[in-house]
């Protein structure tokens, strides 16, 4: 079976200061991995390079997406190819509507499939059946891309767009952060329906408390730009319970 | 020897004055006003880059090009492209042209005439260029030196212009042509109107369109300006806006630029009495070597008024962009709140703008800001939206489309929204 993800020794800089120094992951169809880790370790870099942010100098390894080198990809081609990263941090685009923004991005997406464009009735059918399944405030449907947005609206938009664009490999980098109790339960409820066997999911997480409702098949621990450590979901337990002294002792040890 | 050459430039317009008046020459009631306006001229000269105010706006090699003076052209341009509305007033080449505009529907109260008729009434005798500054602005002076034909709009107080007035120039001249179109507008107590000024090139020789507008707007009256001007790299423009405020009355302005070799929109407005509303609104793209600037002012001379600028451009390859905003506050006009906002987009390392707000407050009392931005198409909004599969050039037109919208969605005038949206579209291509 060949990975949907690939990567191998990955090592990458900004202004000669290197940030991932040797990321070895593979991730198959229908699995969920999730990266935990310190602040600054390097998992937003990772996610922002599988998405293909040109900030970041490649200085080794390589990453394969469906047996395709992912790294020779455009930014839209690899979106349009089937890798989606719901951001950390998104960014607001004032005076672009959310609706004429899902049209062209699904509709790029859907011609690459070579599947007929949607018009606007069934987009707008598809934007209100997705919008249920993570319970999105149909209203922010009407607004500009993010603008205005509370933290977890945007957060849940991310989530939304997943779902319309059924990506192959999904990159959730802090879905969580900024979630509040019953917006994490509904947003981890979106992600299991879109659970499927031909889709991969990359969560970037800082806690537990996700994975008990978003079950991964793996927890990586992501330290200082490499892959440190990788187990089931009950390494996700013992970090909480121990922090991350005790992963730095057990580097050493 | 530049200085040489360059009182050359203007004695060759004074001779064309001295041969127009001695042929047909300016007709009464307006001969008085041309004579001034023409002194004037010989006075001031054409701006030289001395000028704080043409500081980045070289005119020289415009002027220095051999114009004819446009006279009644062929008035046969079909099939032109008018608002849908009830009411247009075409001038080919600077001169009315009766069959081709549409007036006879005008309601009881409103009327559009020529300026050559309308120029008989008291109204137009005494107020006509008392806005425009031709003692001071060189082009409003020549402007108003050969004034003959035009646009004149008077509304009765209380009218309401169920429609826009399109205003509609349309140039057909061979030859490299100088037209100076001119308007003047009237908006009793109370009435409110909507104008717009839009120019058609249907010529092939270079153009250069002297415009100058006049507009009075009484006690509650309200008046909506568009001004579109889609030009071509043969031509070049100066307008001269000048709108005189009573108590309040509202006036908006929309200033929208695409294209053309040189151009210079001078917009002033000064709101002389309590509880006025201005909307200075401006939106600019230009590619090649393009060049635009917009100068305005305005004069806030009495208490509680506001104002409110807002001007955006996008700019291509060596095209170059002028901003010079000044707000004015004199120490009587407490209370007000005067806003002014500049940002532009460049698209190119060769692309320049040259920005300057200015606010100059003599009163105490006052809430008034200022702020002017020039910079790249947001990067994280680009990689945004091409993350999510939108090809790069479609993501560049969607940020920019969206950055153009903001000023087209603010115009009052709903019935030019559609054509605004094309012409973005178009100058995106
Ligand atoms: N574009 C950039 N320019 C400069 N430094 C960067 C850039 N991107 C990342 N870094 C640096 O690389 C390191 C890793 O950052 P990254 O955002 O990947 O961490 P993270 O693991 O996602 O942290 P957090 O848990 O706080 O989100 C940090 O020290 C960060 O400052
Ligand atoms: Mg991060």
């Amino acid at each position: 079976m060949t990975p949907i993800l690939e990567i191998r020794g990955l090592q990458a800089s900004v202004e000669d200061m290197p940030i991932l120094k040797g990321v070895d992951l593979s991730v198959n169809p229908g699995e969920v991995h999730a990266i935990m880790g310190p602040n600054g370790s390097g998992k937003s870099t990772l996610a922002s390079i599988l998405a293909g942010r040109e900030d970041y100098e490649i200085d080794g390894g390589t990453v394969h997406y469906r047996g395709d080198d992912l790294l020779e990809m455009d930014v839209d081609e690899r979106a349009r190819e089937g890798v989606f990263l719901a951001f950390q941090y998104p960014v607001e685009l004032p005076g672009v509507s959310m609706m004429n923004f899902l049209k062209q991005a699904v509709n790029s997406v859907r011609e690459h499939r070579g599947q007929e464009p949607l018009g606007a009735a069934a987009l707008l059918r598809l934007a209100k059946e997705k919008a249920a399944l993570i319970e999105l405030n149909p209203r922010l449907k009407q607004r500009s891309v993010n603008q205005g947005f509370s933290g977890g609206e945007k957060k849940r938009n991310e989530i939304f767009q997943l779902a319309m664009l059924e990506p192959a490999m999904a990159i959730l980098d802090e879905t969580d952060s900024g979630l509040d109790i019953d917006a994490l339960r509904s947003v981890a409820h979106g992600v299991n329906q879109l659970r499927n066997p031909d889709r991969g999911f990359l969560i970037i997480t800082h806690y537990q408390r996700l994975l008990n409702y978003i079950v991964p098949d793996f927890v990586h621990v992501m330290v200082d730009g490499q892959i440190v450590q990788s187990a089931g979901k009950e390494l996700a337990l013992e970090l909480e319970k121990r922090g991350y002294d005790w992963v730095y002792d057990h580097i050493s040890a | 020897m530049p200085e040489l050459m360059d009182h050359r430039v203007e004695d060759r317009f004074l001779a064309v004055y001295e041969r127009y008046q001695s042929l047909n020459g300016t007709a009464e009631p307006l001969s008085d006003l041309s004579e001034k306006a023409i002194a004037c001229f010989a006075k001031t000269g054409f701006p030289r880059s001395k000028n704080e105010s043409w500081k980045y706006t070289n005119v020289t090699p415009v002027i220095k090009r051999t114009y004819q003076f446009a006279e009644a052209g062929p008035a046969s341009a079909k099939g032109v492209d008018t608002l849908d509305t009830p009411y247009v007033a075409v001038f080919v080449n600077g001169r009315f042209a009766p069959e081709q505009s549409r007036l006879d529907q005008m309601p009881a109260g409103v009327s559009i005439q020529n300026l050559s008729a309308a120029a008989k009434q008291n109204l137009v005798q005494e107020r006509l260029g008392t806005y425009a500054d031709y003692a001071e602005d060189p082009f409003a002076a020549l402007n108003t030196a050969f004034i003959k034909d035009g646009a004149v709009i008077t509304a009765n107080p209380g009218t309401q212009l169920d429609h826009p007035v399109h205003i509609l120039h349309i140039i057909t001249c061979s030859d490299s042509t100088l037209v100076q179109p001119r308007t003047f507008v009237y908006a009793g107590s109370g009435a409110s109107l909507q104008i717009l000024q839009s120019t058609e090139f249907a010529g092939s020789d270079y153009v250069l369109i002297n415009a100058v507008t006049e507009i009075h707007v009484e006690p509650e009256a309200q008046v909506d300006h568009l001004d579109l001007q889609v030009g071509t790299p043969k031509s070049s423009r100066i307008t001269n806006l000048s709108v005189y405020q009573e108590a309040q009355s509202k006036f908006y302005s929309g200033v929208f630029t695409f294209g053309g070799e040189l151009t210079r929109n001078n917009l002033s407005i000064l709101p002389n009495a309590e509880h006025c509303e201005s909307l200075l609104h401006g939106l600019f793209m230009a590619h090649g070597r393009s060049h635009i600037d917009n100068n305005t002012l305005v004069d806030h001379a009495k208490p509680n008024c506001y104002s409110s600028e807002y001007y955006k451009g996008i700019l291509d390859d060596h095209a170059i962009g002028v901003f010079n905003g000044k707000v004015l506050v004199r120490q009587d006009a407490q209370l007000t709140n005067a806003y002014q906002t500049n940002r532009s987009i460049l698209l190119t390392e060769t692309a320049r703008m040259y920005s300057k707000p200015a606010l100059e407050i003599y009163a105490d009392d006052v809430k008034c800001s200022h702020g002017a931005t020039t910079g790249q198409l947001d990067k994280d909004g680009l990689f945004y939206l091409r993350s999510r599969g939108i090809p790069e050039q479609e993501a560049r037109r969607l940020m920019l489309m969206s950055f153009a919208g903001d000023i087209i969605e603010k115009t009052p005038v709903s019935a030019m929204h559609e054509t605004l949206y094309d012409h973005v579209e178009h100058m995106l291509r």
